[in-house]
């Protein structure tokens, strides 16, 4: 059963290919066994279906972000095209990953930065899911590679985390709702009241240990936007209101100090944006459906005041269908 | 280090091209240093162990076989002491606790007593391996060996260090001082049945294991899905063993070296005493060599080899594990087999009546049933945590007599849709590979033709990637050898 040489070196190809072959197909298998995701951040799949330099707007963080932002209703309001790329619990690096594949597709006017992930940790419990749900390309790696311990050994082989799904996958049930439509925001529904106290309350988790290492990250947002002609706007959401003033503070100072960006405190305007402490909140970090609305209504102020014009070649039809099915989804 | 992780995937790469490009000397240096290195990469301490092992047989065997002529009491004494040692340290690692719980049993101020000691992996196979080796050269099977390098080798080898299959020094020193020329062949041949392993162990055993768990783990089930999962376990750890044995074979292979078979379709046998024979072959070929003979074997009158067979079995069942089910487990294969030994006129008889295959096969048939039945039967006293789990389960199928079968829930235990197929079709796969070996045709083949080859590899490691029991959240199982 000797194998001779020569014919080693007709196999060296083969054995290239099969290898080669072997990779692609367990990571697609990985992918596609994924569970497809329409909300609630990382939704990679309806982010390049946008036509390719159609938003104008860009909206990058945490759940703070994909929770309280429409921008079918930015549209509504203004016209301008935008979209939610947050990702659950999005460290600063995986911000900084997330604006360098977006940027791949899209080339937005202005990319608007929730702040939070400023004080947030190397691992806040989500980066499998923010990095699993990038497209393939080096920046998934460069954002595993950022991340906890064994998120690079997923980026690589994400059947490791999702191959048990193969059972699920025949009677997998289809997403409630359409990720194209909704652009990245996620609609929630319930409405806990909250008191000025459990507002107030300090979350737990903010700490200084990796604050720098987030600002460098920050650092490198700013000036990729810079390089890239985009405005970067850093924004201090009016949910962060469980930060400390003097937290808030420190954060406003170093991103305003940062080349090319702006920093804006939205923490106080709760009254002035019109929510309801009784009806619009979700729970203390996130605002329900009415609250979003009114958060996304002083955005399309803003935006409004920035003098942003919107983007003539926006399919205004698709636009259009998106904000009607906004509608019929509060109505249902 | 586990063979089924990514770690040793980058570790076996790196071996391999250590192996092939470095000449004799450092070639041999390079494997002892990675024998090390897997075994003492959960516990570095250990290595210690496997030392004082390798270095005690060693000298032992050195001074068994040394030029200037000893008396044979004194050949005796060194091989006698050099044994304590080993199996001092085995009973020490192994057997004082459940010694001390006996014992408090009868002397009630030796009650409570508790010995915290760390169960070194493989120490059964490593221990067996050097002990094996001592007898050889003290019968003068085999030279004792001089290099203590390529001795160091052979004790420690990483394919075979936690699980087997038990080396023999006699066929494995020859392998390692001659040089290992780089063969295609054998290289793809050995990766072949390393995925083949992966794929019995991580798709079949570890499937098999999550239904077994549930149930053993205290899930309440009938009587009939009580017998469906004694009989699955049969499957699983068959899986589990000959996944672990084919793995380490196949990497053993893929360096250009043997080393023994472990199984040889065990399944197929229609009798007990030929199930043992095609069972975890390396370890009963070391008890017949070095207890059951030695005892006098089947020369010494049938009640003498009866005995011999319970003995031999009740030992081979301590040597599983410091309880007493295992010793259950032992006599009962032992008491199946001297049974069988007792009517062996009786059977002869009635087969040799059986002419033509209308008569034959329902015969060999009803008799494989009855075969893998036994099996199964004493593979639930190896299974049962304890006596009392052993009692509640009989107790438990017994319990069809009052209220009957009850229906076959395997969904209850973790079954998935889909997956019974998947079992059903990697089981039929696996039946295909062992009958092939039964008829002495190897899947081996394969390795010298190149397309087949490559999609049989790629199908092999998308089946353990996608339908194995692996990666975070799950609850990926130790070879269940690996105890031992």
């Amino acid at each position: 059963m000797k194998i001779k040489k020569r014919r080693l070196l007709y196999e060296l190809p083969v054995l290239v290919m099969a290898l080669a072959g072997l990779a692609v197909l367990l990571f697609r298998l990985g992918c596609w066994l994924m569970p497809e995701r329409t909300t609630y951040g990382a939704v990679w799949t309806s982010y390049l279906q946008e036509e390719e330099n159609s938003v104008d707007v860009l909206f990058l963080g945490s759940s703070r972000v994909y929770c309280d932002v429409i921008p079918a209703l930015i549209y509504e309001k203004t016209g301008v095209t935008s979209f939610v790329n947050a990702g659950p619990s999005q460290t600063a690096s995986l911000t900084y990953y997330y604006l360098r594949q977006s940027l791949r597709t899209q080339h937005p006017k202005y990319v608007f930065v929730e702040a939070s992930g400023l004080y947030f940790g190397v691992n806040e419990g989500h980066s499998k899911t923010n990095v699993c749900y990038m497209p393939a390309s080096v920046n998934r790696l460069l954002a595993a590679a950022a991340c906890e311990d064994g998120i690079l050994e997923l980026a690589i082989y994400p059947l490791q985390e999702f191959h048990y799904r193969i059972y699920e996958k025949a009677n997998e049930e289809v997403p409630a709702w359409d990720g194209t439509m909704l652009c990245g925001y996620t609609p929630l529904d319930e409405a806990k009241a909250q008191t000025e106290r459990t507002l107030r309350l300090p979350d737990v988790r903010p700490g200084n240990e990796n604050y720098l290492h987030n600002l460098d990250y920050f650092r490198r947002i700013a000036a990729l936007c810079r390089s890239e002609g985009i405005v970067c706007v850093f924004f201090v959401s009016p949910t962060m209101a469980d930060y400390t003033d003097a937290q808030i503070e420190r954060l406003l100072a170093d991103l305003r100090a940062l080349p090319g960006a702006a920093a804006e405190d939205w923490t106080d305007l709760i009254e002035e944006i019109g929510i309801d402490n009784a009806a619009d909140w979700f729970d203390s970090l996130h605002l329900n459906r009415k609250g979003a609305e009114k958060f996304t209504v002083f955005l399309s102020d803003y935006l409004a005041e920035l003098g942003l014009k919107p983007t003539s070649g926006a399919d205004a039809a698709l636009w259009l269908s998106r904000v009607n099915y906004l509608y019929e989804l509060y109505e249902n | 280090m586990s063979f089924t992780t990514f770690l040793f995937f980058g570790f076996f790469t790196l071996i391999l091209l250590g192996w092939y490009l470095l000449p004799g000397r450092g070639r041999r240096f390079w494997l002892l240093a990675a024998n090390y290195v897997f075994y003492m990469w959960s516990m570095p301490a250990l290595g210690l162990l496997l030392l004082a092992t390798t270095a005690v047989s060693y000298g032992a065997a050195r001074w068994i076989g040394s030029p200037e002529p000893l008396r044979v009491g004194q050949r005796r004494a060194i091989l006698t002491a050099a044994c304590l040692i080993h199996f001092g340290l085995l009973f020490a690692c192994k057997y004082l606790q459940m010694t001390l719980d006996l014992l408090g049993r009868i002397v009630p101020g030796a009650a409570g007593i508790h010995v915290q000691l760390l169960l070194p992996a493989g120490i059964s196979f490593f221990t067996f391996a050097a002990t094996g080796y001592l007898f050889d050269v003290w019968r003068g099977r085999i030279q004792a060996e001089k290099n203590f390098l390529d001795y160091a080798v052979f004790v420690s080898f990483f394919p075979c260090i936690l699980a087997g299959p038990i080396g023999q020094a006699r066929s494995f020193l020859p392998q390692i001082k001659t040089r290992v020329r780089f063969d295609a062949a054998a290289l793809k041949g050995g990766l072949l049945r390393f995925a083949w392993g992966m794929v019995q162990k991580l798709v079949l055993a570890d499937n098999l294991g999550t239904l077994v768990n549930a149930a053993y783990g205290g899930q309440i089930v009938t009587p009939l899905t009580w017998i469906a999962v004694i009989l699955l376990y049969s499957l699983q750890i068959y899986f589990d063993f000959a996944g672990y044995s084919n793995m380490a074979i196949g990497v053993a292979q893929a360096m250009g070296l043997r080393v023994p078979e472990n199984f040889n379709a065990p399944y197929f046998s229609t009798s007990v005493t030929s199930f043992w024979k095609k069972w975890h072959m390396s370890l009963t070929g070391w008890f017949r060599e070095y207890l059951y003979f030695p005892l006098g074997g089947s020369r010494k009158g049938k009640v003498r080899t009866c005995l011999n067979i319970l003995t031999v079995f009740a030992v081979s069942g301590l040597w599983h594990g410091a309880a007493v089910h295992y010793v259950v487990w032992g006599l009962l294969n032992g008491l199946f087999q001297v049974w069988e030994r007792l009517t062996a006129s009786a059977r002869n008889r009635l087969e040799s009546r059986l002419q033509g295959p209308a008569l034959r096969w329902p015969y060999l048939a009803l008799r494989w049933a009855l075969t893998y039945c036994l099996i199964s039967l004493t593979w639930l006293c190896f299974r049962a945590e304890n006596l009392g789990q052993l009692r509640f389960i009989l107790g438990q199928i017994l319990g069809l007599f009052r209220s009957g079968f009850g229906g076959l829930d395997l969904r209850s235990l973790g079954l998935k849709p889909g997956m019974d197929t998947m079992l059903l079709i990697c089981g039929g796969a696996a039946v295909l590979t062992d009958a092939l070996r039964a008829r002495g045709r190897s899947p081996q083949r394969l390795a010298s033709t190149v397309l087949p080859y490559y999609l049989v590899m790629i199908a092999l490691l998308v089946t353990a990637a996608v339908y194995g029991v692996y990666g975070e959240g799950f609850n990926p199982q130790d070879f269940v050898y690996f105890k031992y």
